[in-house]
């Protein structure tokens, strides 16, 4: 049974997430401080986090960097309209997505579902040289990619995207974290660069350029390559 | 006059003494010595004796002293020389010495005028308002000038052609009869004479952006010396009063700014506050509608409960926007009836002990005597401090709410909690309008309008309020409200059950 905890400092959303999400067949831990959610993401060993940003004590962008110096529990951010910003942050901080509030929480679920898939997924392929996203496989020894069983010729640097961005499946990369990554730090704040390459995936690799269901766009955000069975 | 006196007696005198030796003396040292009173005229009263002096000694010298005597007749060429030489040296002489004492006398001036100004720089950088200085500079121009009074008159802020007003003014002030004279569209580069009576001397304030206002000093004409003070005082006047004006904007404009950043503090934290409940709502709505979902008739009942809980907090948030915007825009109208405390509090504690999870201890009598107030402000007041004492009330969730009778005509509700408190600097900020405490965190629930609102409604009901500490610690806010002014209660016509002896 997957384990969830939820940091909030907010009573009622609390007890909203908890009741909602054991009535889904998760285990719900909670915490209303930063200081009470790493404590309890160290003793209860959750599956996924959900992390509201305003916290009383620590501020969550701060929480998402201490808890990624020593865990890769996936992080989803909790965060206001407006505060794009932080949002952004935190995902440069290591968060895997993000809820805007307010939101369903048919939503919410499934962002949890792909959090759950992404921690799997990762821990088999660390070591693994091919890397499997859906009907995406990548045989990075080869830099070789199939779609179905059909290979697909890319260029070197559309290779580079595509496997930085395998190798982060299910997690919202930022733009700034992609670019530094695939292009090197120069390259920071070209987000250009990465919406011309994007488009050029996505030709190459969806059924559907126009309605893409694997490289996914979060506006103003940054990039997510899903498994189109993830909701 | 003492020059002319000095300087036509000393001819007669050098004359009366050296004609009866004048067959043994040189011609010369006859005009030499009669160069000696010239020279002293001139000192003592300036060049204007010069001429007359020169003229009177060479008369006096041709007639006594050159051949032959007692008559203007010149005898050799010799004396001819003698005498224009002599008068030469005398214009020459009174000339220089005129010039040394006008050069001291200018000497003098300037030093009783740096004196004056410098006395004026001193005491007015000891001045912090533009009235203190302004008073400062008129006492030091009546004293400076010996004038009968002095005032200060300013246009406008906004500079309205004809809008003067009097600043200050000191000794006899600005008489009627000058003020009357004192045009508004008055301006002149020069200093402006008004003849009496009382006389009057104006000059114009300037700044680089035009007209200022007016200095007007009541007294006779002023000399030279005077006047230049005059205009120099009215420098300085300008200066002080431009210097403040600018002082006065920046302060204006530090102001706009604070509110600015006030106003995006407040967007923040209450946007904040307002999606925190739509948030938990939109969730538990979520899943009540979700058709698939498995849920218990308890979670059913704990999703409603909190729907319904945060739709009143939601309700609470924007009945507080509206009334601070209300508080602030003046329209507070109160809608006062007779109300009873207990059953006002009891209200607001039922509809509160559910949401917040507080230990609540209420002691208010229920024959207490009404109060006058408008019962749903109030409501409002008591909501907004007792989910402040939630809210700061730390690990104890313990509150206490109290009422008394407070003097004649009052009655003091108190909001205890066990808190942290407050800290002393920030007791009376607290009641400011956003005001969070310090130890608020960022995230920390709160848009600083609560307290903002409970003084704003209690003071319009004529009453105070305020924070002190909690004996043991923690924070009571207490507040006044005024008690019906009408004599006893419609209740009170049952004798009191207690009986009062035994």
């Amino acid at each position: 049974m997957p384990r969830v905890l939820v940091i909030d400092d907010e009573v009622a959303i609390l007890r909203v997430l908890t009741t909602g999400l054991r009535a889904r067949g998760y285990e719900v831990d909670t915490a209303q401080t930063g200081e009470g959610g790493l404590a309890q993401a160290a003793l209860a060993n959750p599956d996924v986090i959900v992390l509201d940003l305003g916290l009383p004590d620590i501020d969550g962008v701060e929480v998402c960097r201490l808890l990624r110096t020593w865990s890769e529990i996936p992080v989803i951010v909790l965060s206001a309209h407006g505060a794009e910003a932080r949002k952004v942050q935190a995902l440069d901080e290591g968060a895997d997505d993000f809820v805007t509030k307010p939101f369903g929480m048919a939503e919410l679920e499934a962002r949890l579902r792909v959090a759950f898939r992404h921690r799997a997924r990762r821990a088999a392929a660390d070591e693994d040289p091919v890397l499997e996203v859906g009907p995406i496989r990548i045989d990075l020894a080869r830099r070789e990619v199939q779609v179905r069983f059909r290979t697909v010729e890319l260029t070197a640097r559309e290779f580079d995207l595509l496997a930085f961005l395998a190798r982060h499946a299910g997690k919202v990369v930022t733009h700034r974290v992609v670019l530094e990554n695939v292009w090197g730090p120069e390259y920071a704040y070209e987000a250009h660069y990465l919406r011309v390459y994007a488009n050029r995936l996505r030709k190459k690799l969806e059924d559907d350029p126009t309605r893409p269901t694997l490289l996914r766009t979060s506006p103003g955000v940054g990039y997510q390559l899903v498994a189109p069975d993830d909701p | 006059m003492a020059g002319w006196v000095v300087t036509l007696a000393g001819i007669a005198g050098v004359t009366a003494v050296l004609s009866p030796l004048r067959s043994r003396i040189h011609v010369a040292t006859a005009a030499l010595v009669l160069l000696i009173p010239v020279v002293v005229g001139v000192a003592l009263s300036g060049f204007a004796v010069v001429p007359v002096a020169v003229v009177a000694g060479v008369l006096a010298f041709d007639f006594f002293f050159i051949p032959p005597y007692s008559t203007l007749r010149v005898g050799t060429w010799d004396d001819v020389i003698i005498a224009l030489v002599y008068a030469t040296v005398g214009l020459t002489v009174g000339g220089v010495v005129a010039q040394l004492r006008r050069a001291r006398r200018e000497a003098e001036e300037l030093h009783a005028e740096t004196q004056v100004l410098f006395e004026l720089s001193q005491s007015l950088a000891g001045e912090e308002t533009l009235d203190a200085k302004l008073d400062r500079i008129l006492e030091q121009l009546v004293t400076a000038l010996g004038l009968d009074g002095a005032a200060v008159l300013l246009a406008g802020a906004g500079r309205v052609a004809g809008a003067l007003t009097l600043a200050a003014s000191t000794g006899a002030g600005l008489p009627e009869a000058v003020a009357e004279r004192l045009t508004g569209d008055l301006d002149s580069p020069d200093l402006v004479l008004l003849t009496g009576p009382p006389p009057a001397t104006v000059a114009v304030l300037r700044s680089a952006e035009g007209r200022l206002g007016l200095l007007v000093a009541i007294g006779p004409p002023p000399g030279d010396t005077g006047r230049r003070l005059l205009v120099t005082f009215a420098n300085q006047t300008a200066a002080a009063v431009e210097r403040a004006r600018l002082a006065e904007e920046a302060e204006r404009s530090r102001v706009l700014e604070q509110v600015d950043r006030l106003r995006s503090a407040l967007m923040g934290s209450v946007s904040h506050d307002l999606r925190t409940p739509l948030a938990s709502i939109k969730a538990s709505i979520s899943d009540l509608a979700d058709p698939d979902l498995p849920l218990s008739a308890e979670d059913r009942a704990t999703l409603l409960r909190t729907t319904e809980q945060e739709t009143d907090r939601l309700t609470r948030l924007v009945s507080n926007l509206l009334d601070m915007s209300r508080i602030q825009a003046g329209a507070l109208r109160l809608h006062r009836t007779a109300t009873s405390l207990d059953e006002l509090v009891a209200g607001v504690t039922d509809r509160l002990q559910r949401s917040l999870a507080l230990e609540l201890v209420v002691d208010v009598p229920h024959d207490l005597p009404m109060v006058d107030v408008d019962h749903l402000l109030v409501d409002q007041v008591l909501t907004n401090l007792l989910e402040n004492a939630a809210r700061h009330g730390g690990p104890s969730t313990r509150v206490e709410v109290t009422a008394a009778p407070a003097g004649p005509g009052w009655m003091e509700i108190r909001v205890t909690d066990h808190g942290p408190g407050i800290p002393e600097a920030e007791r009376v900020r607290i009641f400011d309008q956003f005001y969070r405490l310090r130890t608020d965190g960022p995230g920390a629930a709160g848009t600083g309008m609560g307290l903002a609102i409970c003084k704003g409604v209690v003071n319009a009901h004529g009453g105070d309020i305020w924070a002190v500490p909690t004996p043991g610690g923690g924070a009571t806010v207490a507040l006044r409200l005024p008690t019906l002014a009408l004599g006893p209660t419609p209740l009170s016509d049952e004798p009191d059950p207690k009986p009062a002896t035994r």
